[in-house]
């Protein structure tokens, strides 16, 4: 008794020294505070505050993929395009070299070409393939004339006239309109009245279809001799140079003075192991539940997924095949989650407190936490007694259900070690490692509320309840492991199917408390371009 | 001192909110002194105390006390923070654990003796000051501090038996110092 009286007085005595009493906190409190007071926004409907960054972040992130993959297929391109340049200036400057060297050899066409006598055969046609043999050629150099045209290394045998007749096919009083540079080059270089004979040498046509009958090449041996003949006035010309186009068994004369001929090459490639990849992975998402929430200054929560729920990843990855069997991959995915989650929320009434609404109605907010996939939140509920006469007792149980609907989007950006299993077109593949995941939208609302106590009903109106998210995690960890098949039925293409199984590593909320993860069960499908 | 403007502050107007600041601070930062170990804390628990009664503002609906709802906002403020600090948790079981009951503050004459006796709390393990103010200053009754922090009312009676104690102890301590 003494106690309680010494307690009493205790307590009086400090509830006195407190009343009014009042400290003065830091000078910059205000400041504090008004940092953290949302700024004030006109209501636009387009979320409450939310900096244009962040608004448009999904939209941001979704050009930049795209402009990485153009500009990768751009740099690609033009990648090959210089190739294919470089490589063919490297035969151009052979092909002039070459020129040049014909050019300065002792006037070969004169001493090996323009003593005609010598070089015709029995035929009495002219050999005009040994004008091109006079050109030198460089070992392992590309063979851009054929074995007709070029004489055999021992240079003793000549090659056949009928090349060259069969070569000359149209009739020389036909003048068909040049249709190539090197045609170009004879038709301007060489003007009918440059040559002394009756008729001009004309460029054949491309088309081997095109060319003339048999016969009308024998008839035309007259013509080819008389061509033989204008070949001597020709040969005086050094600057000409014979060739023959690999795929056009026809006779060019080219001014190499004026234009050196191209000719594209493709070059020989090897893929250098890099590739592009576009994936799409239809997804199950499987929960796996959080401990039940046991807050100490909170009501216990159950939250259950309603349902399983699919959704589908969308990938763009790169990656690089090191050494034929290992590799690395990244890139960027993206992930929208839709899922619907049951809670239920044990309270007592005296957990509540006066929410408002006249002493006819009365009404009561609950607090609680509610622990989902995107983060915690707070939760208020507003409960309207429904017969505000009847007295509650406060330690009436009372349990609701809220269902949420949650809205995700992640920005997935993979860190994966792959192996290469066999070889050949079809390999299997083996894919394991890491999965950032940024949360671009976490959005979470409260769907129905049901009241299991019938003394209370959920309250109506703008009050009825309010869902203030924690400061959610904006990235988190998570990891894939897949195996499948990599068929690649040309050099740079691929198809891929890959079963994957990806998670989350555990995940805490701002209080430490750890948050329900999930697992997906997937099927990569996708195609790759090998760089 | 002037009423602040509930309806301005509703509407997010900064001079409204700065005058309910001034209105309140020095009340609520006794306030938050009481529940915290460090001025530092006291500080942290203010701060955020003052966004949630401006964020939940309009929950307020004209009925009662105003000053005894934004009262009560503060101390679930105060009692989150030691939750997150876990500190509430961890002191509420040390049962049977020797704890220091000499004080190490002494009583200054010349200051008022709330601020001697925040200091004194202030020594206080986190559960034994939670029970203390909740009981003795906030007015619960033990069946609302059981519910509130999740514990029985045999323990809240116990509870706090122990930290009038301890209080009481520190108290005399400082006294003689």
């Amino acid at each position: 008794m003494e106690k309680n009286i010494q307690d009493d007085h205790l307590d009086d005595y400090v509830r006195k020294s407190f009343e009014d009493y009042e400290e003065t906190p830091a000078s910059d409190m205000w400041g504090r505070i008004e940092e953290e007071l949302p700024p004030v926004v006109p209501d636009s409907g387009a979320g409450p505050g939310r900096p244009p960054v962040r608004r448009y972040l999904w939209q941001m992130t979704a050009a930049a993929a795209i402009l990485l993959l153009i500009s990768s297929l751009v740099c690609g391109r033009l990648y090959y395009e210089n190739k294919i340049r470089e490589i063919s200036a490297i035969q151009g400057t052979e092909q002039s070299g070459d020129a040049q060297k014909s050019a300065q050899a002792p006037s070969p066409a004169a001493s090996d070409v323009m003593p005609t006598e010598q070089k015709n055969t029995s035929t009495g046609h002219t050999d005009l393939s040994s004008n091109n043999a006079a050109l030198p050629k460089r070992p392992g150099s590309p063979n851009l004339t054929t074995n007709a045209a070029r004489p055999p290394e021992t240079g003793s045998v000549k090659p056949s006239v009928t090349n060259v007749t069969s070569a000359i096919t149209l009739p020389v009083s036909s003048s068909p309109r040049p249709s190539s540079i090197s045609e170009k080059a004879v038709a301007n270089a060489l003007p009918t009245d440059h040559i002394p004979a009756t008729n001009a040498v004309t460029p054949t046509p491309e088309k081997p279809e095109k060319q003339a009958p048999l016969a009308e090449n024998n008839a035309l041996a007259s013509a080819a001799n008389s061509t033989a003949d204008r070949m001597d006035s020709l040969a005086q010309i050094n600057d000409f140079q014979l060739l023959e186009n690999k795929n056009i068994p026809f006779v060019h004369y080219a001014f190499t003075g004026f234009q050196t001929p191209v000719i594209p090459v493709r070059p020989l490639h090897t893929p250098s192991g890099w590739y592009l990849g576009l994936q799409f992975t239809p997804t199950l998402l499987v929960e796996k539940p959080g401990p039940e929430h046991t807050s100490v200054m909170r009501p216990r929560v159950v939250s259950t997924q309603e349902k399983t729920t699919f959704t589908a990843d969308y990938w763009l990855k790169t990656g690089k095949v090191l050494d034929g069997r290992w590799g690395i991959e990244t890139g960027i995915g993206y992930r929208a989650i839709e899922r619907n989650t049951m809670h239920q929320a044990r309270f007592r009434f005296i957990n509540g407190r006066p929410g408002g609404g006249g002493s006819q109605a009365r009404s009561y907010d609950f607090d609680y936490d509610l622990d989902t996939y995107g983060g915690s939140s707070e939760v208020t509920l507003r409960m309207v007694q429904v017969d505000s006469t009847n007295v509650v007792p406060e330690n009436e149980p009372l349990q609701f259900q809220v269902k949420t609907s949650e809205r995700l989007q992640l920005l997935r950006i993979p860190a994966l070690l792959t192996a290469r299993l066999g070889q050949g077109r079809l390999t299997g593949v083996v894919k394991a490692g890491l999965i950032g995941n940024v949360v671009l939208r976490n959005e979470i609302e409260i769907v129905t509320r049901v009241s299991e106590n019938t003394r209370f009903r959920p309250g109506q109106g703008n009050n009825a309840y309010t869902l203030r998210p924690d400061k959610a995690q904006k990235f988190f960890l998570g990891y894939q492991v897949s195996a499948g098949l990599e068929y690649r039925p040309m050099k740079h293409f691929s198809w891929v199917l890959e079963p994957s199984l990806s998670g989350d590593f555990a995940r805490k909320n701002s209080v430490g408390k750890q948050l329900p993860s999930i697992v997906t069960i997937g099927l990569n499908a996708g195609v790759n371009y090998y760089f | 001192m002037n009423e602040p403007n509930l309806q301005a502050c509703l509407r997010g107007d900064r001079l409204a909110q700065k005058q309910f600041f001034d209105r309140f601070k020095g009340k609520m930062f006794a306030l938050c002194l009481r529940y915290a170990h460090s001025r530092e804390d006291a500080e942290d628990m203010l701060q955020e105390g003052f966004v949630k009664v401006f964020r939940d503002l309009y929950q307020y609906t004209g009925e009662g006390n105003f000053e005894g709802w934004v009262r009560k906002v503060f101390v679930n403020t105060a009692l989150q923070h030691l939750q997150k600090q876990k500190k509430a948790l961890i002191t509420l079981e040390l049962d049977g654990q020797d704890i220091a009951e000499e004080s190490t503050e002494p009583f200054f004459a010349d200051e008022p003796p709330a601020k001697n006796m925040i200091r004194i709390l202030q020594q206080l393990p986190a559960g034994f000051r939670t029970i203390f103010n909740l009981h003795v200053l906030e007015g619960y009754s033990h069946p609302e501090i059981a519910d509130i922090l999740g514990i029985s009312v045999g323990t809240s009676k116990s509870q706090l038996m122990r930290a009038k104690a301890y209080f009481r102890k520190l108290l005399e301590s400082s006294l003689t110092s």
